[in-house]
This record gives C-alpha cells, sequence and structure tokens, in this order.
C-alpha cells in the first residue's frame, strides 16, 4: 500500500513537472510549429541562453496565458494588485513603477560603466553637432508625477519633499556642459503649491500630465524661447487661438496592468483641454518650414494627436509663441529613437534656429534604447567621440 | 479594332497590378538574426527590425531588414487599429525560422511609431521594409 502511494506520488509530481512543458509542445506541433523546448539543444548550456530559453518558454506558455488572466483578476479583487508595472499611490492615484524607481534609485553615474550610453555626454554631442549648422538645443526634462505629488504615493512622503534629486543633478551636468535647460519642475510645484491641492497637473491613472499640465509647460517653454533674439521677426501677426476642449482618457497604466478587473472597474478621466485652432477655425498644423523643431515623447502626443488633438505641448508651445512648430514625436523613444529619425530626415533642419528635445525625466535611466550616439550628417567629421572613459564624470564645457 | 480594344483592356487591367507590386513585395525568408532582446512593449507600442535571408527566386540568397510591429505579440492577437498593416499567422519570432512575408517599401509611411532599429548606427543605406504579413513556410 505505501509502495503504490510512494509511485502514485512520485508519477504525479513528475507529472505536474513534465506535463506543461510536454503538453506545450504538443500544442506547439499540432500547430505545425517547432517546440520552443527544441531552443534547449540549439546552443551550448550556457547562464544566458538557458536564462533567455526559460523566457520564452514562459511567453510561449499556452497554459500560462490562459491561467494569467484569472489568476491577475483574482489577485486584483483580493489585494487590489495591478501587477509589477503599476504602484497603488493613496486617494485612487495609480504611479508607473519606472517612474517611482528613477526616483529612489542613486544617480546613473558612479555606478560602474553605462551599458546603455552616457545621456550627458550623447545630449552634448547632438548639441554640437546642431550648433555647427548654426542651430540652438533646449533641453527640456518632463517631471513624471511622482515627482511632482510625492505626498499621492505614500503617506511618509510631504507635498514639499524633494524627490527628484536625480533630476537637479542631471539638470546641472547638463548646464556644466554648455546645454541649455527649461527646468519644468520647478514650475509644476509651484503651481501646486498656489493651487494648494493636486494643482491639476496629472491625470490619476495615467502616467501623463492633464491638459492643464500640457498648457503650463508650454507657457514656461515659451518664456524661453522668446528670449531668443530670432524670435522677434519669426513670430510674426497672430494666427492663432484657443478653444476649449474635453476628452474621456482611460488611464494607461490600468490599460497596461493588462487586469481586466480592473479595467471594468476603474473609471475614465474627464479631460480638460486648450485645443488651438488657426484664424479659419481649423485644428492647428504643423509647419515643416518653422524655425522651431520639437523631438518628443508620449508627452508631447498626448491631446495632440491623440484626441481631442491640437491641444497637447506642440499646439499650446505654437499658440503661446504664435508660430507654428515642426515636430517629430516617438512614443518611449525620446532618448535615441527619435534623433535616429531625424537623422533619416536631415532636410527637416533646414532653416531650423532652435530644436526643442522634450523626454520624461525617467528616459534618462530608462529610454528606449538608451542613449546611443547619433551622427545627424555622417559623411561630416563628427565634433568628438561621445563615448566617455568607463567611470569618467568630467564633462568639459565646449 | 479589336486588338487595339483588348490591348487597352488589359492595360488596364495590368495597371493596379503594378501599382501594387511597386508598394509590395512577397517572398519567402529565413529570419537570420533578431539583433537583440526585444523590448517591453506593455507601455510603448513599437516596430522592431530583424533580419532576413530570402529563399529561392530571383532575389534568392539577399538580406532584407524588416520592422515587425510589436513582435512579441502573436499576429492575430495585434490590435484592432493596425489589422489593416499587420496581419498573419506567426505566434513568434525564432532565428532559422522560414517565413512567407508580404513586405511594404514605405515604412515611414505606413508607421511614424518609434521603430526599434539595432543596424542603424552601422547601415543607415539598407532600405527598411514594413512587414504587412508573415505566416510560417
Amino acid at each position: 500500500m505505501a509502495r503504490t502511494r510512494t509511485i502514485a506520488l512520485t508519477a504525479g509530481f513528475l507529472g505536474l513537472i513534465f506535463a506543461p512543458p510536454v503538453g506545450q509542445a504538443i500544442v506547439e506541433l499540432r500547430e505545425g510549429e517547432r517546440p520552443v523546448i527544441a531552443e534547449l539543444f540549439a546552443g551550448a548550456p550556457a547562464e544566458a541562453h538557458l536564462r533567455q530559453l526559460e523566457k520564452s518558454l514562459d511567453e510561449a506558455s499556452s497554459l500560462g496565458s490562459h491561467l494569467r488572466p484569472w489568476y491577475q483578476v483574482l489577485k486584483h479583487r483580493l489585494t487590489g494588485d495591478l501587477g509589477h508595472k503599476a504602484l497603488r499611490g493613496r486617494e485612487g492615484w495609480l504611479f508607473y513603477q519606472p517612474d517611482v524607481k528613477y526616483l529612489l534609485e542613486p544617480y546613473f553615474r558612479g555606478q560602474g560603466p553605462l551599458p546603455e550610453g552616457d545621456p550627458v555626454a550623447v545630449i552634448r554631442d547632438f548639441k554640437e553637432q546642431l550648433a555647427s549648422r548654426g542651430i540652438d538645443l533646449l533641453v527640456v526634462p518632463v517631471p513624471g508625477k511622482p515627482s511632482v505629488l510625492p505626498d499621492r504615493v505614500s503617506a511618509a512622503l510631504e507635498r514639499t519633499s524633494e524627490v527628484n534629486g536625480n533630476t537637479r543633478r542631471f539638470l546641472s551636468e547638463l548646464r556644466e556642459a554648455g546645454v541649455e535647460t527649461v527646468d519644468l519642475q520647478a514650475a509644476f510645484r509651484s503651481r501646486r503649491e498656489a493651487a494648494g491641492d493636486d494643482g491639476a497637473l496629472y491625470l490619476r491613472t495615467d502616467t501623463h500630465w492633464t491638459g492643464e499640465g500640457a498648457v503650463l509647460a508650454a507657457r514656461r517653454l515659451a518664456e524661453r524661447v522668446r528670449r531668443y533674439s530670432w524670435y522677434e521677426g519669426a513670430a510674426g501677426e497672430r494666427r492663432y487661438r484657443t478653444r476649449e476642449a474635453s476628452v474621456m482618457r482611460r488611464g494607461d497604466i490600468v490599460t497596461m496592468s493588462g487586469v481586466p478587473s480592473a479595467i471594468e472597474t476603474i473609471p475614465e478621466e474627464l479631460v480638460r483641454c486648450r485645443q488651438v485652432v488657426d484664424a479659419d477655425g481649423g485644428l492647428y498644423r504643423d509647419l515643416p518650414e518653422s524655425p522651431v523643431l520639437l523631438l518628443g515623447d508620449s508627452f508631447s502626443r498626448i491631446y495632440q494627436s491623440d484626441e481631442p488633438r491640437a491641444a497637447g505641448l506642440i499646439a499650446n508651445l505654437a499658440y503661446e509663441l504664435q508660430l507654428p512648430l515642426a515636430s517629430i514625436v516617438n512614443d518611449g523613444g525620446a532618448s535615441t529613437l527619435v534623433r535616429q529619425q531625424l537623422a533619416r530626415r536631415t532636410q527637416l533642419l533646414e532653416g531650423k534656429r532652435l530644436v526643442i528635445w522634450a523626454f520624461v525625466e525617467r528616459d534618462v535611466r530608462f529610454g528606449l534604447q538608451g542613449w546611443k550616439p547619433v551622427a545627424l550628417w555622417p559623411e561630416e567629421p563628427q565634433p568628438h567621440d561621445p563615448t566617455p572613459a568607463p567611470g569618467s564624470p568630467k564633462l568639459a564645457s565646449p | 479594332m479589336r486588338p487595339i480594344a483588348l490591348c487597352l483592356v488589359a492595360l488596364a487591367l495590368a495597371a493596379p497590378a503594378r501599382a501594387e507590386s511597386a508598394e509590395e513585395l512577397a517572398l519567402t525568408a529565413e529570419l537570420v538574426e533578431i539583433p537583440s532582446e526585444l523590448p517591453p512593449d506593455d507601455l510603448y507600442d513599437y516596430a522592431y527590425v530583424m533580419k532576413y535571408r530570402v529563399q529561392g527566386g530571383a532575389q534568392g540568397g539577399q538580406t532584407l531588414l524588416v520592422a515587425h510591429y510589436k513582435p512579441r505579440q502573436p499576429r492575430e492577437k495585434i490590435e484592432k487599429a493596425m489589422r489593416d498593416r499587420v496581419g498573419g499567422k506567426l505566434k513568434r519570432f525564432r532565428t532559422g525560422d522560414l517565413h512567407r512575408l508580404v513586405l511594404r517599401r514605405d515604412l515611414e509611411k505606413v508607421f511614424d511609431g518609434a521603430v526599434v532599429d539595432e543596424y542603424f548606427a552601422a547601415d543607415r543605406k539598407t532600405p527598411r521594409y514594413w512587414c504587412k504579413q508573415v505566416d510560417p513556410a
């Protein structure tokens, strides 16, 4: 009897271990695909290969993809958990984990080699390439939600807690390297102080700013742009006016959690925006020949090419300046990909006086594709090699 | 008179076919390289450039760079808004697999989002194709 039980238990245990991969292999063969487990024999059993295989098995698992949503719903209903990318703050505020992680982790420099590239060195190189054609560069790190609303992340933080030391140091290093910057953080914190509450600057369940946040950023940026000597000559007659527009938006933090019960129960938010129209009442449109080119990420896309359209950072900056802009917007890719996009279309830089480069502050650490040097005109000699010596914090001004 | 009319009809029918072939090409190719780990796609939608070697035909042996939209997802699970631009039955991308591809030459017109292109620094000249449809071969 004991022997039978031992055999049954052993068989059950082995079944638990082997049933999922064997079942998965059968499913894949029936669908005419090569089983993922066959990759085990495709390379030497080194750590990297085995980790990659583990990941592939996890992603390919039919059982996993069927069970995962049920597990997520159960976990969400029992604990309110929204998965590893979302952080539940106070009073219904949701935060994107990498936004918080960026604030909590030490500054990128001084932690050993920089496999993702050195943002300061790369930005300085970009500035020098533009300067060689007489174009100015203005760098604008956009504060993430927890930077401005730290007390909504945790009760342990005050509304005045200084949590963005990393961005302050980044801005300081950029200035030291001769790069012009605009500090939106100060403007956002001041607005919040003056408003006495959240300042209505960020969406509660989304990573982005509200329509009002976009307008405030546009005003702050316009203050700086108006001080360029060429601006007076470029602005010309008054060509834009604004009108109110609103949109219902489902927070991207909720959507990316992928938890069906959260998507059903967390309500959409009503966002009031300032929409920019031209003299004929048509929505604002970019002008590729503009003297100003804006490179941006999803903070430049929201309300602009998204609904209600022409109500985001770009249109509102154009309104403040009464000057149409050219723009390249690359969701999540404002560290490297947006410059690659520009390098494919360098004709867009003809006649430009200024490039404004706006990216969310967390991209300093977590930008898609890191910070790779990009030669805009590769056939020409480059100002200098943007790769710094390993661990070197020295940034000589040009 | 009749042969001329027939020629005109044939020309009229042939014109759209030429326009389509100028934009698209269909071929079978081996996926020879996925140059890095695919980045997460839960917050941002992106296309990712992979290297193929054409099998058979006049272009046999030629290397192609092809951008696949959200390659972590099975093609049949791509969101509705992109279905007119991305299709096929392929479930996952693995080097060494043979794919039947329908490609478009005008990547920048088809997709204006992020394109992760690891080949950019070394090779800007080779054209990048947009993959409209991919099936296992």
